[in-house]
């Protein structure tokens, strides 16, 4: 899967860091492991959730568009981040049905960093602002 | 004989492995948030610190500055070079004295006559200050969090750190430099709740001249949270370091 990933993204550009900045928490510079210019999304259901440090994530599974399950792996913000914008744990439930929008990783197929995660009444769960 | 005891080593290592990872998959990350205690009144007579205070996140300082690091020859190569999937803390490596100030989590200050201690939630890391008169050893150790000392000017708490390694980042836009760095900190107490804080570095290797960056504490509303970087530390397994 080394393929996706181009050689000249070794320099990041500008656009890149500034998005790393702002979704990374600090861990880790988002330009070293996701391709802002790759962006993707789909809907399925959500099947793990590990509210773990340094990052949250959570295991969607979603059928393409050949009608094959597609098991994808999602990360989102710092945990201790997301309590303090005031989220929950169990804001996100395994069993919840939702849409995922973000850019994938450079490494593999089917992990991305999610920036919108929305829940059919059109909540964004664990976003940048506090409910 | 000896294929069955190499056998039965690598079955041991396999549920050595096994049991690692189960015990990592259920540890949990804080899941409620509580206020800080209160500060406890620092020694009279020198500004009071004590608290739990929210920092300023800076992961890209060209922003903030309004332009590039004044960079020598050997920091413009290794910036232009930079491989941002080797961010030192995305492996849970030390942030260092300088970065941790710059990171969305809070930071508790205890502050007695001798010493100021840091307690940062980034990585669950600390550091100490010396307050006590002393001077950095000479030779001084390289580390990832090198030497500090500090002394009281009016309002400000000036702190003067030698002896770093060169393995940590400034800033998550991947700004690096050599063990020759030296930090200086200042903070001031501008108001009961208020720290401006000003970093300055100093480097002849990376660094054409000193340059700084100035930010602000607030009170933190909420106390310090568990942050084990390890615990489920996935993005190993996907950074992009070639």
């Amino acid at each position: 899967m080394n393929a996706r990933y181009p050689a000249r993204v070794g320099i990041a550009v500008t656009s890149l860091v500034l998005l790393a900045a702002t979704s990374a928490s600090a861990h880790h510079s988002f330009s070293g492991q996701f391709n802002a210019d790759d962006p993707v999304s789909f809907e399925g259901v959500v099947t793990r959730i590990e509210w773990q440090n340094p990052h949250v994530w959570f295991y969607v599974d979603a059928v393409d568009e050949d009608g094959n399950v597609v098991h994808w792996e999602a990360e989102t913000t710092n945990p201790n981040t997301l309590l303090r914008r005031g989220w929950k744990p169990d804001d996100l439930k395994v069993g919840d049905r939702v849409t995922v929008e973000g850019a994938r990783a450079f490494c593999c197929e089917n992990v991305m960093n999610a920036r919108n995660v929305t829940l059919p009444d059109g909540r964004r769960v664990f976003s940048r602002d506090a409910r | 004989m000896r294929a069955s005891r190499s056998g039965r080593r690598c079955a041991v290592a396999v549920a050595a492995v096994a049991t690692l990872a189960a015990a990592a998959a259920s540890g949990q990350a804080p899941r409620q948030l509580a206020a800080p205690p209160p500060a406890d009144p620092g020694p009279e007579g020198l500004p009071d610190f004590n608290g739990v205070w929210a920092v300023e996140y800076i992961p890209n300082v060209e922003q903030r500055i309004g332009g590039p690091v004044p960079y020598t020859e050997v920091g413009q190569e290794a910036w232009d070079n930079r491989v941002m999937g080797e961010d030192p803390t995305g492996y849970c490596q030390p942030s260092g004295p300088s970065r941790v100030f710059h990171t969305p989590f809070p930071v508790q200050i205890i502050q007695t006559e001798s010493q100021v201690s840091f307690l940062f939630e980034m990585l669950h890391m600390y550091h100490r200050v010396f307050t006590d008169g002393r001077d950095h050893p000479n030779p001084v150790d390289k580390t990832w969090w090198g030497h500090s000392i500090g002394r009281y000017e009016g309002n400000s708490l000036i702190v003067d750190t030698v002896g770093l390694n060169d393995r940590t980042w400034l800033y998550t836009s991947g700004v690096q430099h050599s063990d020759q760095l030296q930090l200086t900190q200042v903070f001031e107490k501008t108001d009961p709740d208020t720290i401006r804080y000003t970093v300055t570095y100093d480097d002849p290797v990376f660094f054409t001249e000193p340059w700084s960056v100035t930010s602000e504490f607030t009170r933190s509303e909420y106390d310090l949270l568990e942050f084990i970087c390890t615990e489920n530390n996935r993005d190993i397994a996907h950074f992009i370091t070639e």
